[in-house]
């Protein structure tokens, strides 16, 4: 057992999520980068929408997988691994906003102005041709970050609201709750401009 | 706001819920039954769908592929080094007594995860991925994390014969200011004090990402070689190496050649001449502009270059170069118009090479005249790829800002 603890087990990962994780978990550095292969473009993504910006998203993305051998242990198969891996990924986006949030608060007490961005949006990632999905990804910024995260991992993501439930570790009423007012916020953001 | 006709309908948080997926089969029917036949949940239902159709169509933002592979890699490694869970004081003190009983029998295993000497040999055969052979002098080494084969090559020539990767293998050659990936080919690298020289190929087809440049590929029978000298200054890095060529970031992307065409011709540069008056005196200026920084006159630089890029037209590949040493210019001489040249760079360059070194200096100028917020959303738009240095220069900048503010 001592030696497993330095040789990574070089052995094919199938293509099961029970087993890859699993296998995460016991320090399978291989199948670490399967999972790293599989889910980090999702992982990119999601995080880049929920903070609207991808200043050090490569850094979230690196701890993120940096402490799922450690997170994997936790890994509830009723849920995708796919969902998981999210899920871990949200939870740091969050501890790193909190200090985001802190500073701009400093910022606004310097400023003395009084506006909190809930996102500040990547111009880049703004650039969308089409206008309605532009008016869609602004008022996607304008929602509260908890709406926003249902959201992100529902309406553009797919994921089925227990999934979603577990990534967020809310309570499957909580998501539909925030789903219905987050949906009553950006219908009204869009009539409002016409976007739709 | 006025109101929406579907909150008349009891119903509608019920048909709500069968669009996510929250009901049984049989409840789902059935109030999707009756969205049908209810006008104001049929307006609701419409709405949603549009609303979904709208998300699932949003373009998602994509990591760069050589940002993505260098976090692979760390992750690896350091999970590698970590071994296998560090979740509680307990496992982790059997991880150490593990590790030292392995070092007090010989240690064989542990020596292994630790980075290899540097080789001066002629080569080696790399098990169950290929053949790697130096020439006289070279200095690399190999280390092997997990599935992934990692060549560091210092100065030198090394040539590999790399045997077909599965997607999840991978096979690099690191610089300092470059990596060489392939799947299965036989190519040479040549590096000189840790920069590319030259990467030639012979089989199959290698990716070549050099520091701040797209990547190229490069097929059998091509051979790319780098021509300026290695890590430049930013100035002269900007300047033409020549009268008459390009700078290399202006080189239109090599696209990946097809699988039957000839063997591909060596990379190389073709000059564009100016061909008219005006362009000659465009020319002058840019010339005349970037010298005069060099030498030390930023007032001088600052000039020619804006003479430059008001007659310069829009694709002219000196722009960039232009717009990023006017700013140098104009902040080595305290002009508070550095502000307006950086954003004018980032507005017309918003991928430009130079975006992290533009924003490092427009988010300090900000930050010193205390518009702390403006700085801020500046150094948001930082480039996901900038390097570490440039990164800390942004937070010393702001940091000002958090400082002040804390008095």
């Amino acid at each position: 057992m001592s030696l497993r603890v330095v040789r990574p087990v070089l052995t094919l990962v199938p293509d099961d999520d029970e087993v890859l994780l699993q296998r995460v978990a016991a320090g399978d550095v291989h199948a670490l980068g399967v999972a790293f292969d599989r889910f980090h473009r999702d992982v990119y993504a999601v995080l880049a929408r929920l903070r609207g910006s991808r200043l050090d998203l490569d850094d979230l993305v690196q701890t993120t997988f940096l402490v799922l051998p450690r997170a994997a242990h936790n890994y509830d198969p009723a849920a995708s691994a796919r969902s998981f891996v999210l899920g871990v990924a949200i939870q740091h986006a969050r501890r790193e906003r909190r200090s985001l949030v802190r500073r701009w608060r400093l910022w606004q007490a310097r400023t003395h102005e009084v506006d909190v961005p809930e996102a500040v949006v990547d111009p880049e990632q703004h650039a969308s041709d089409r206008e309605d999905l532009a008016a869609l990804e602004s008022a996607l910024a304008g929602l509260s970050h908890a709406q926003r995260e249902v959201i992100i991992l529902h309406e553009v993501q797919g994921m089925k609201g227990d999934e979603v439930a577990a990534a967020l570790g809310v309570p499957l009423n909580t998501v539909w709750t925030r789903l219905h007012h987050a949906r009553n916020t950006l219908r009204a953001t869009l009539d409002a401009r016409g976007a739709r | 706001m006025s109101p929406r006709p579907h909150e008349d309908c009891a119903r509608a948080a019920e048909v709500e819920a069968a669009l996510d997926g929250g009901l049984d089969p049989a409840t789902e029917a059935e109030a999707l039954a009756h969205a049908r036949a209810c006008l104001s949940c049929a307006a609701l239902e419409r709405s949603l769908r549009s609303l979904r159709e709208l998300a699932r169509s949003l373009p998602g933002a994509a990591p760069d592929p050589a940002a993505a592979q260098r976090v692979r890699a760390e992750v690896l490694a350091s999970a590698g080094r970590a071994g296998r869970g560090l979740s509680t004081p307990v496992r982790r003190a059997l991880t150490a007594a593990a590790a030292v009983t392995l070092a007090l029998l010989g240690g064989a295993a542990i020596a292994r995860r630790r980075p290899p000497p540097p080789r001066t040999d002629g080569g080696i055969e790399l098990a169950g991925v290929g053949m790697l052979r130096a020439e006289r002098g070279a200095v690399y080494r190999v280390e092997r994390v997990g599935s992934d084969t990692r060549i560091g090559l210092t100065e030198g020539t090394i040539h590999l014969a790399v045997v077909r990767r599965r997607r999840s293998e991978r096979f690099v050659v690191s610089l300092g200011d470059a990596e060489v990936e392939v799947r299965g080919t036989r190519f040479a690298v040549d590096a000189h004090e840790g920069h590319l020289r030259r990467v030639r190929v012979t089989e199959g087809l290698v990716a070549v990402r050099r520091q701040g440049l797209a990547e190229r590929f490069i097929a059998a029978g091509g051979t790319l070689e780098v021509t300026e000298a290695p890590a430049p200054s930013p100035v002269a890095a900007a300047l033409p190496p020549t009268e008459s060529l390009p700078p290399t970031e202006s080189l239109p992307p090599t696209e990946p050649p097809a699988p039957d065409a000839p063997s591909a011709p060596a990379l190389r540069v073709e000059p564009t001449r100016p061909a008219s008056a005006s362009a000659r005196t465009a020319s002058r200026d840019f010339r005349a502009g970037a010298l005069a920084y060099v030498r030390g006159e930023p007032a001088a630089a600052a000039t020619a270059l804006q003479r430059f890029l008001a007659a310069a037209p829009a694709r002219d590949p000196r722009r960039e170069d232009a717009r990023y040493v006017l700013v140098l210019a104009l902040d080595a001489s305290h002009e508070a118009a550095a502000e307006g040249a950086a954003r004018a760079y980032l507005a017309e360059f918003p991928r430009g090479l130079r975006r992290a070194e533009v924003t490092v200096r427009l988010t300090r100028r900000l930050a010193a005249r205390g518009a702390c917020d403006a700085a801020a959303s500046v150094a948001l738009g930082m480039p996901e790829n900038a390097d570490g240095a440039l990164r800390a220069q942004v937070a010393h900048g702001l940091s000002r800002c958090a400082g002040a503010s804390g008095e």
